[in-house]
């Protein structure tokens, strides 16, 4: 059940984020290549090893998780407030561009709720193994965007249809 | 939602994350790169601070009422 739900967690904040992406750049009539992360040194290992842990530990786990303690707050209400939180931390990083700050604070709302949908809750809340899940995605995603951006849409879409599939699939072995 | 769970799958990929920051780290010292260094060490911190502090504040929620 852990590697099925790491999974669809990794395949529903891929598509997501790349949704997201490509839907609000459009709705804003800009092109999605303006709304790319900040590069340095080697990308793979850059992305996936350090700014997405990074990034999805401060937001979907410390800050929820203070807010949780001080204001005993439910995680998801916690997470979608640190998520408003991460786009607002991209102000700088995406030179002030409004459409780039919209995809953040979308994309931050959308990664806690798939960390709350993808983690074990039923005795205990648990983020596993929504939180891992989130990271690769994040990781997935900013490593796409800066190295072969043409792919992203694809494999966005090639991710959404992959995660229903597996819904699809898991229903037709129950029944 | 009685308690929370540690994430350990997660501790253990981020913590991934800190040696490659260490080796980065070496090698952009050696190049006098200190622009991608900078950045390195922020994400870093960052990194470190939220691992311990999370877990710090797992055991503080799992402790209310005791």
């Amino acid at each position: 059940m852990y590697a099925v739900k790491l999974v669809r967690g990794y395949l529903a904040s891929l598509a997501g984020l790349v949704g997201i992406a490509y839907g609000v750049s459009y709705l804003h009539g800009q092109s999605f290549a303006q709304t790319l992360p900040i590069f340095v040194g080697n990308p793979a290992l850059f992305h996936m090893l350090i700014v997405a842990p990074s990034e999805e530990l401060v937001f979907r786990f410390f800050i929820p998780l203070l807010l949780m303690v001080l204001f005993g707050l439910n995680y998801l209400v916690g997470g979608i407030i640190a998520g408003v939180a991460f786009g607002f931390a991209h102000w700088w990083a995406y030179g002030q561009n409004q459409t780039a700050l919209s995809i953040a604070i979308l994309a931050g709302i959308w990664q806690a709720v798939v960390v709350y949908l993808y983690s074990n809750k039923e005795e205990s809340f648990s983020f596993k193994p929504g939180l891992l899940a989130v990271i690769l995605g994040h990781g997935t995603y900013n490593v796409l965007v800066s190295t072969a951006p043409d792919l992203t849409l694809t494999a966005g879409a090639i991710a959404g249809l992959a995660l229903g599939a597996s819904y699809a699939f898991r229903r037709e072995i129950e029944s | 939602m009685e308690e929370v769970e540690h994430p350990y799958d997660a501790y253990l990929f981020a913590s991934l994350g800190v040696i490659i920051f260490l080796f980065n780290m070496l090698n952009y010292l050696y190049e006098q790169n200190f622009r991608d260094l900078l950045v390195f060490v922020i994400y870093a911190i960052s990194q470190i601070m939220a691992l311990v502090f999370g877990a710090i504040l797992i055991q503080a929620y799992n402790s209310r009422g005791d």
